[in-house]
């Protein structure tokens, strides 16, 4: 990244940072955290599904845990979900590690496969067991967060608290990415993303590679689902194990551009926006209009940009300033 | 057996099920030498390649490189310890550049990105592709990938090079610049090579000594000269006695 780059980051951050003060309406707040949480999220799962080009379907299960084991944490032992969240990071770390460890010997799809059903595992025992670990986290019920504002609980009064929580770890995303990319792991990534036999005559760990991104991916995604539920103050297999959660995340990046820094945070601020604003125009008047268009809007982009959005975006602003 | 060789390969096996692709081949190669490898198809010569750059386990014998045994070892250790090759059908990192290409295989010692970025524009300017090296794996042509698997080879600064057919599908013209390549990174920098390859011409112009593999079974050694009259050579692979010229 040029100075000049630096600049205009630098100036977006700090200019979207004073949107709360002039933009009181908790509504169009609300979408723009959306937007955030999810930009973050599609960030995190690129830098194993993306970079290193491993599909994941199935790793929005680091962001249950996430979610869990910070609710758990603060409620029956009064741990700040700051510190929480680093907890819930080490853990689903460690459970990348493990599940990747057995995982990663499968080609293709067989690992796609198997995250998904790492996902349905642990899904299906939140589900069905009132109590995990000795802590009762209600099963298939909402497992609620109580209510006790300050910034150690990471509970805000006003959601403008939130937008600026997501905003920093939307940047310290960004950050972390822009870090991996530009460095000997991000090339290493990508080498390994289109031919692991090549990479690894060259030098490269392709299996301890593989097993650091998916670590630094699922911390990050559980770190996110910590914030994310305290941000909703309640947590539910249903939705935070959902398939729908890792789906979309992982959609983001793809339409995005898997192979960009920017792709997966810009298809997030589109994306994520459209899905409500939707449902909130033809979802009334018919069920199920707005998840069909939804559809049909992915698909486009899928078969007109396969590299994804990103990079037409990019090249069509270069060319422009080209012709100037 | 040479005490002297960088790398000695000895009375190695390859099974795959019941079929022997390499059957108790020993060689050596020296300190600065070129060696070609040749035999007809299927005669084990990339089977022999994969064993000693860490893609496929033996299945007996020992592969020594400068004097430790590495037959078990992973490719990625092999690359470390100086082994570098290249692919008979080509491999690229189609989503990276060409220099992004050739910087995979020079972060390898340099750790630093722009070291590495150094170094990979180095090797470029020497298989003369400095003018391609931004454009991405996928918009590249055969004999340009083939440099660029030279390339991305010699950006890991190894101690020994395997090519694997480099010249394979390449025109004459584009033959020769390769032929010439190959000469002076030996020249120059004195790096030990082990060609295998079908254009004769080449591996005889380039090569100081030849092992020639026959079903698995190594059945000559010696100079060009000496092997390309050697009887069982010419029975098994040239066939006729009229092309062992050159």
């Amino acid at each position: 990244m040029n100075r000049k780059n630096m600049m205009i980051s630098a100036a977006v951050i700090v200019l979207s940072a004073f949107v709360p003060v002039l933009i009181h309406r908790s509504l169009v707040l609300q979408y723009l955290i959306n937007m955030m949480i999810f930009a973050y999220l599609a960030l995190a799962w690129n830098i194993i599904g993306g970079y290193a080009g491993q599909l994941a379907l199935g790793n929005g299960v680091y962001l249950g845990i996430g979610a869990y084991v910070a609710a758990v944490l603060y409620t029956y032992e009064g741990i700040s979900p700051w510190l929480g969240m680093l907890v819930a990071g080490l853990i689903a770390a460690i459970l990348a590690l493990l599940v990747g460890g057995i995982t990663f010997r499968l080609e293709g799809s067989y690992f796609a496969l198997a995250t998904v059903a790492m996902l349905h595992i642990i899904r299906i025992t939140f589900m069905s067991n009132e109590y995990i670990l000795g802590y009762r986290t209600k099963g298939a019920l909402s497992f609620n967060i109580k209510w006790n504002g300050g910034l150690m609980n990471m509970q805000f009064e006003e959601r403008s608290g939130y937008y600026w929580l997501f905003l920093g770890l939307l940047v310290v995303g960004l950050l972390i990415s822009a870090g991996i990319k530009n460095s000997k792991m991000g090339y290493y990534l990508q080498a390994i993303c289109t031919n692991p036999d090549a990479s690894g005559s060259l030098g490269v760990n392709v299996m301890g590679m593989k097993l650091i991104a998916n670590c630094i991916s699922a911390f990050m995604v559980a770190v996110g689902g910590s914030m994310y539920a305290f941000y909703l103050s309640v947590v539910d297999p249903s939705s935070v194990l959902g398939y729908d959660m890792s789906i979309k995340i992982l959609l983001f990046a793809i339409i995005g551009g898997r192979e960009t820094l920017l792709g997966p945070v810009f298809a997030a601020f589109i994306l994520a926006p459209l899905g409500n604003i939707l449902r909130g125009i033809v979802g009334a008047s018919v069920a199920g209009l707005a998840e069909v268009i939804y559809g049909l809007v992915l698909m486009a982009a899928i078969y007109f940009m396969p590299k994804g959005v990103w990079p037409s975006v990019a090249g069509f602003f270069r060319k422009d300033a080209r012709r100037q | 057996m040479a005490t002297d060789a960088l790398l000695h390969v000895d009375k190695v096996t390859k099974k795959f099920g019941g079929l022997t692709a390499v059957n108790q081949v020993s060689l050596h190669v020296r300190p600065g030498e070129v060696v070609g490898l040749i035999g007809a198809n299927g005669a084990g010569k990339t089977t022999l390649f994969n064993m000693i750059a860490g893609a496929y386990p033996v299945t007996s014998g020992k592969i020594l490189f400068e004097g430790k045994e590495i037959e078990n070892l992973p490719n990625h250790k092999l690359a470390r310890i100086g082994i570098a090759r290249t692919y008979q059908i080509v491999k690229p990192f189609s989503n990276l550049t060409m220099l992004e290409n050739t910087m995979v295989g020079a972060l390898q010692k340099h750790s630093k990105v722009k070291e590495a970025r150094k170094k990979a524009e180095e090797i470029l300017e020497l298989v003369e592709m400095s003018d391609r090296k931004d454009v991405r794996g996928e918009n590249l042509n055969l004999p340009e990938l083939k440099r660029m698997e030279v390339a991305r080879a010699l950006a890991t600064e190894p101690k020994l090079l395997l090519l694997d057919e480099v010249m394979a599908g390449l025109n004459p013209s584009d033959s020769e610049k390769v032929i010439r390549l190959i000469q002076r990174i030996n020249q120059e920098s004195g790096l030990t090579i082990i060609i295998i390859e079908h254009v004769m011409k080449a591996v005889m112009t380039l090569s100081d000594r030849i092992y020639v593999l026959n079903q698995g079974c190594l059945i000559a050694e010696g100079t060009p000269e000496e092997v390309t009259t050697h009887p069982e050579v010419i029975k098994s692979y040239l066939g006729e006695r009229r092309y062992a010229k050159n």
